[in-house]
């Protein structure tokens, strides 16, 4: 059952047989493979827990409850741009655009190979992979279901000639509102409340929200995890109501990205090789908004629909976007009356975008709360951003669009294909500027055989502590190129079902 | 009445006193000072609101083709709304980043006033020669006062009123 600051006045102590700390798609997946083993399973959770009626439109009140630091956590390099981390019980699935994309089968060879991984491969992969999507409820819509910014993009697409589809996502009934990034107000998304986590909860788990873990306490005779610490703290003065040890056989992490390393680094634990919070990636975007004669209304569309992979052997995929207008405005350049105006237009907007499979990598560093992100993109990531806005805009440009609205230093705005040709023909890199945010923080406790070289191995067991797991996507040896959600339950359900099968 | 001569230990703290209690009597009401007190702030102090407010000022004008100002809808209340929630370490980078906004920016125009007491037009010169600066930094910093500014103003349920025509997301 779901556990509320509220029923706390003072500190207690649990005993179970494992704890999670993340309620994610990692944690969430774990929790639910062990309970259903018979596992008694206790999850912490930094956020609270919601239903459909608490996701309103009002964006501070979304930015607050469900995104780490408001949703403002920036990265410090050659670029500045924004990361996004979820948080509450759904963790990122609670805020993501429900795409439901597989690994990809030529990123998980190149893991395979880069990590030397054991029994790591597409086909190995392969039930678990099929396990969570019939879990999580993968449906394609009807091209005439996903609203007028997905078919306007499928247009573009044929009239170039780019391959496309409509995206997998893990909805029941989506009534395509544009409103995924606020948390689903339907309740038709099946983020991993819905599924994992109630199952796991169906079968004895308790989930603590609004717990921050404070310390990990490792017993240094025998060199395993023991015992950790929370606080449970009020979400509205953000101040500590209680302290909550639990002792446990195993610990896992599914902290995500920025959470998990923070954890081990401010506990000075599993880092013997020194890649715990390295090698950090975030698959960048860039965006572009297309402004049409006829009404588009995105805000009744799904909000990421159709894709289309013609580029992704260069690791550039591109998506239909729809973003609450608070971030839309983000992509009109200038300030005062001229953007303003523009927005006055925001029914006519249509958006879409290109994520790339980055190859720069960054690292982490944290004192006290505060996490400090370094990520320098490289010529390569930067050529691929070009292109990637550069490809998106010519889709809407052959849907119809009348303006596009590229916001790089350079040139902004642009009416006619080939004016858009001879721009980017001139320019094939950008720079920095053209970098919407980072999608998706990945890698930062990478897996591999090699101790000397990685943080994990291929089923998430730490190197140097044997009963503490991870499970989330900081694990990934590097980017994925397509959403991550699927690929993070896929692993949490094979690591977790290892993690039973070795249970002692 | 008898005056009596002051020693010499008076005159050197009378000296002290004027050399430097007044100076940083006036840098402080020159910081601190000429802002309208608010009530109801949880973080913002009544400086931050109206360096808040200055910026919003530039990048929405009152009279805009939404037909929402920012003081309709209560703008550095929504900022404080937003910040007050924050881990402190983004709530003191905010306030650095205000303090900055206000005493360093004009400097950018050879203006010696503070942000909030130029004119819009002067604010205005001034956040377009950093967004046209050929330094990244400075590009991404007005980019980044335009993204905060954008996201608390278009998020608000006034202006998407104004914008979207809505739709029943209930199932």
């Amino acid at each position: 059952m779901i556990r509320r600051p509220e029923e706390f006045d003072s500190d207690f102590n649990l005993d179970t047989d494992v704890v999670v700390v993340g309620a994610g798609p990692g944690g969430g997946a774990a929790a639910y493979v062990l309970a259903s083993a018979g596992r008694k399973v206790v999850v912490l959770e930094l956020g609270g827990h919601f239903s459909p009626k608490d996701f309103t439109k009002d964006g501070i009140d979304a930015l607050t409850n469900l995104y780490q630091d408001g949703g403002q956590r920036f990265t410090l390099g050659n670029a500045f741009f924004v990361t996004m981390f979820g948080k509450g019980v759904g963790g990122g699935s609670l805020v993501n655009s429900a795409i439901s994309f597989k690994p990809p089968d030529k990123v998980v060879k190149f893991w395979a190979d880069q990590g030397n991984l054991k029994d790591f491969s597409p086909e190995s992969l392969k039930p678990f992979v099929e396990k969570v999507q019939k879990k999580i409820n993968i449906e394609i819509l009807d091209v005439s279901k996903l609203g007028r910014n997905n078919t306007v993009f499928k247009e573009g697409l044929e009239k170039l000639g780019f391959k496309g589809g409509v995206v997998p996502r893990n909805t029941l009934g989506c009534v395509a509102c544009g409103r995924c990034f606020y948390g689903c107000p339907s309740g038709a998304k099946q983020s991993v409340d819905k599924n994992f986590i109630s199952k796991a909860m169906g079968a004895g788990t308790d989930v603590y929200t609004y717990a921050r873990v404070s310390r990990i306490d490792i017993n240094e005779k025998t060199n395993q995890f023991e015992s950790l610490m929370a606080v449970i703290y009020d979400p509205k003065t953000l101040k500590t109501k209680c302290r909550l040890t639990v002792n446990a056989k195993h610990l896992v992490l599914a902290g995500g990205a920025v959470g998990t390393p923070s954890l081990l680094m401010k506990n000075k634990i599993c880092n013997s090789s020194g890649q715990v919070g390295q090698n950090f990636r975030c698959h960048p975007s860039t965006s572009v908004t297309g402004i049409f004669d006829e009404p588009i209304m995105g805000y009744r569309s799904v909000v990421q629909g159709y894709y289309s992979d013609e580029f992704f052997d260069k690791d550039i995929l591109l998506e239909t976007y729809w973003a609450p207008a608070g971030m839309f405005g983000l992509t009109i350049p200038g300030m005062g009356k001229g953007p303003v105006e523009v927005m006055k237009n925001y029914k006519n907007f249509a958006g879409c975008g290109a994520m790339i499979r980055d190859e720069s990598s960054g690292s982490l560093s944290f004192e006290g709360e505060k996490v400090q992100i370094k990520y320098v993109l490289n010529e390569r990531d930067l050529k691929l951003l070009t292109e990637g806005m550069f490809r998106s805009a010519e889709v809407l440009l052959a849907a119809g669009a009348k303006t596009i609205y590229a916001d790089n230093p350079l040139k902004s705005k642009f009416e006619s294909l080939t004016e858009l040709r001879n721009f980017f023909d001139q320019n094939k890199n950008l720079g920095p500027d053209i970098v919407r945010e980072g999608n998706h923080g990945l890698g930062t406790c990478r897996m591999g055989e090699d101790p000397r070289k990685s943080v994990v191995n291929s089923f998430g067991r730490s190197h140097d502590i044997k009963n503490l797991w991870i499970f989330d996507v900081s694990t990934f040896p590097g980017a994925l190129g397509v959403n991550p959600q699927v690929t993070i339950m896929t692993l949490a359900l094979r690591g977790a079902e290892y993690l039973d099968g070795n249970f002692h | 009445m008898s005056f009596k001569k002051p020693t010499r230990r008076q005159v050197l703290l009378g000296s002290l006193a004027t050399t430097v209690l007044a100076p940083l009597s006036y840098i402080l009401s020159v910081t601190f000072g000429g802002y309208a007190t608010r009530t109801g702030l949880k973080f913002l102090t009544s400086k931050e609101a109206a360096i808040a407010e200055a910026l919003g000022e530039v990048m929405i004008p009152e009279e805009n083709a939404i037909g929402v100002s920012i003081y309709q809808i209560d703008f550095a209340n929504e900022v404080d709304r937003f910040l007050s929630v924050m881990p402190s370490h983004n709530r003191n980078g905010a306030s650095l980043l205000f303090w900055i906004v206000e005493h360093l920016f004009p400097l950018r125009c050879f203006y010696f006033r503070k942000f909030t007491r130029l004119t819009i037009a002067e604010r205005y010169k001034i956040l377009s020669r950093f967004d046209e600066s050929p330094s990244v930094g400075n590009r991404a910093l007005v980019r980044g006062l335009k993204a905060f500014v954008h996201l608390i103003y278009y998020n608000h349920p006034k202006v998407i009123g104004q914008i979207e025509i809505g739709k029943d997301c209930t199932k």
